[in-house]
């Protein structure tokens, strides 16, 4: 109890500090909204929050899916296999450090304004850091227990499925926990530049009409999901990684 | 009939390698680190191919056979636990790889029989070294596999716990009656596990088997029911058996199992016996010597430590009483072991 309030504390005075600052007559409210407007303007517009919430998650779920299936199953493919390693190491090193948000321009040509560019953009995010988290994950594997699950008889599949796929999990929960909240930034860059639909497209919508109390209201309900996509990871990681601890 | 049979088995740092493991018999793999114990572990359980030779389980060769269809178990020094899966799920993988039936009562059984059933649902992770072992040596023995390997299995434990492990390991090897090969580079583990002896250095076979020294005795006096005497070279032999058919023995003891110094004991002492160095041999460990007893000629080894100290025309070799084997030679020339 004493350990929330102590970390619950610090949030209180921040929010009083804004609210403070806001209601400064010096600063006007159409540039720096007092928190308490912010909230206000937050339920008033609750409705029209909650569908682009949708539209973001929805993007973000789909691109994370999609790259951590393709990432995990490469990634288990690279790992195991040296020649796929060597095939693959080479190309992932050169389009990795891309930011994926630089692929957006060129996206936006090929699919035009449709859910595929923010999709595709997160997709691209998460890929690579699970695809090598993945990697690492079954090359750190102990080889003696591989050899200790082949002599009692375990077919490959089964020695996918029972024994690597399961040690390579903690890092690849890393690589996912990371870019999960990546992920978030890249959907709402792409919905920025080439949806009119989502969280980004509001914050968008916010600027063009000078609304900081709609910008403020958004990027508070960014933090609270960014809050809970991490939270949701590590309650997954848990379960998942119980022998850990 | 033979459990495990390597013939002229060539791979990395080993040479032509030959021995036979008789069927239920605990065969100890001995030799200084790098010799080549664990590559032979290796390439007996199908991890590393073989270059050249022959590996046969029983009746049947496994040289090519891969490594899922040998029937084998192995220990690794390290364990090799399933750190994800608990103890319970650690037994049972075997089981289930096998599809066998009836698992949970098969694993239920060997977690009680080596009492660790309290600790089924534990992960690795959160046991004792202890722990860890008893539940390496569960997960071996519950498929009933054809050959049990283990290299260096004790290696982590300290003194204590490394006994009672192994006491243990003997008593549940004793009672599956598994053909077992284990690698150690500890001579007195080697000398606790087994005399079922193959010793490697450097790649190459020194000895397989435990015949090596013989010292024929004339005649045995009784002293107890068990133990008997020997006059022999103004001091006495010790041996574990006094009676038998024949007043011709044969004493048989290893290598390991010498004690060699020029100091003579303050005492006459039993079981020692007084010779000159006629030749030796030295490598990175120890110095290997040829010590004549009254024309017998034995061999022994003496840590290069105390080579310096050593009067090559005077030593006295003491042997361990519990490494001395006594074949009574019948007429026919025919050894009967006495133990």
């Amino acid at each position: 109890m004493d350990r929330r309030l102590n970390s619950l504390l610090p949030i209180v005075f921040f929010l009083i500090i804004w609210e403070f600052v806001g209601r400064l007559p010096t600063v006007p409210e159409y540039l720096f909204p007092p928190f308490s407007s912010v909230v206000v303007k937050l339920f008033a517009v609750k409705g029209l929050l909650l569908k682009n919430i949708f539209f973001t998650l929805f993007r973000v779920a789909m691109g994370l899916i999609f790259g951590a299936i393709s990432g995990i199953a490469l990634g288990l493919l690279a790992g195991i296999n040296k020649k796929a390693n060597q095939f693959m190491t080479p190309i992932v090193s050169i389009i990795y450090p891309i930011p994926s948000i630089g692929w957006i321009p060129v996206l936006m040509i090929w699919f035009g304004i449709s859910n595929s560019v923010p999709i595709i953009a997160i997709f691209i995010c998460s890929f690579f850091p699970i695809f090598l988290n993945t990697v690492r994950g079954v090359k750190d594997i102990d080889q003696s227990v591989i050899y200790a699950a082949k002599t009692m008889g375990t077919s490959k599949a089964c020695l996918i499925r029972k024994i690597i796929l399961p040690l390579a999990l903690p890092n690849i929960f890393t690589g996912f926990r990371l870019e999960s909240g990546m992920a978030l930034r890249t959907g709402v860059v792409a919905e920025m530049l080439a949806i009119p639909s989502g969280l980004g497209y509001l914050l968008m919508k916010g600027q063009s009409l000078i609304d900081t109390q709609l910008i403020f209201a958004v990027l508070i309900v960014m933090g609270i999901i960014s809050l809970i996509i991490d939270y949701a990871a590590r309650t997954v990681e848990v379960k998942f990684l119980a022998w850990k601890d | 009939m033979e459990g495990l049979k390597i013939k002229s088995v060539s791979i990395g740092i080993l040479k032509n390698i030959s021995f036979t493991l008789e069927k239920g018999k605990v065969g100890v793999l001995l030799g200084p680190n790098g010799s080549g114990k664990t590559t032979l572990l290796n390439a007996i359980s199908g991890i590393i191919p073989v270059k050249s030779g022959h590996i046969y389980l029983g009746e049947r060769e496994i040289t090519n056979v891969p490594i899922e269809e040998r029937d084998i178990s192995y220990i690794f020094q390290n364990l090799a636990l399933f750190p994800h899966l608990t103890v319970y799920e650690n037994i049972a993988f075997p089981l289930y790889i096998k599809k066998e039936e009836n698992i949970d009562r098969k694993v239920s059984e060997i977690l009680k029989k080596i009492d660790i059933f309290a600790l089924k649902d534990r992960y690795p992770l959160k046991l004792s070294g202890g722990e860890k072992q008893k539940v390496a040596i569960a997960r071996a023995l519950v498929t009933n596999p054809e050959l049990l390997l283990l290299d260096e299995p004790f290696s982590s434990l300290d003194f204590e716990m490394r006994k009672f492990i192994r006491a243990e390991f003997l008593r549940v090897i004793k009672e599956f009656s598994l053909t077992t090969l284990v690698v150690t580079h500890d001579p007195y583990e080697a000398e606790e596990l087994g005399n079922n002896m193959i010793k490697i250095r450097q790649g190459r076979l020194v000895r397989a088997g435990n015949d090596v020294n013989r010292i024929k005795v004339r005649s045995l006096k009784k002293i107890t029911k068990d133990i008997a005497l020997a006059e022999f070279d103004a001091f006495s032999l010790i041996v574990p058996f006094s009676s038998g058919t024949s007043d011709h023995y044969c004493v048989e003891f290893l290598e390991e199992d010498l004690y060699i110094s020029s100091l003579k004991p303050p005492i006459p002492t039993l079981n020692t016996l007084r010779g000159k160095i006629i030749s030796h041999k030295e490598d990175t460990e120890r110095v290997h010597v040829k010590i004549d007893i009254r024309g017998t000629v034995i061999r022994g080894n003496i840590p290069w430590y105390m080579w310096h100290e050593i009067d090559k025309d005077e030593v006295y070799v003491i042997i361990k009483y519990r490494g001395i084997k006594l074949k009574g030679v019948e007429d026919d020339g025919v050894q009967n072991t006495k133990k």
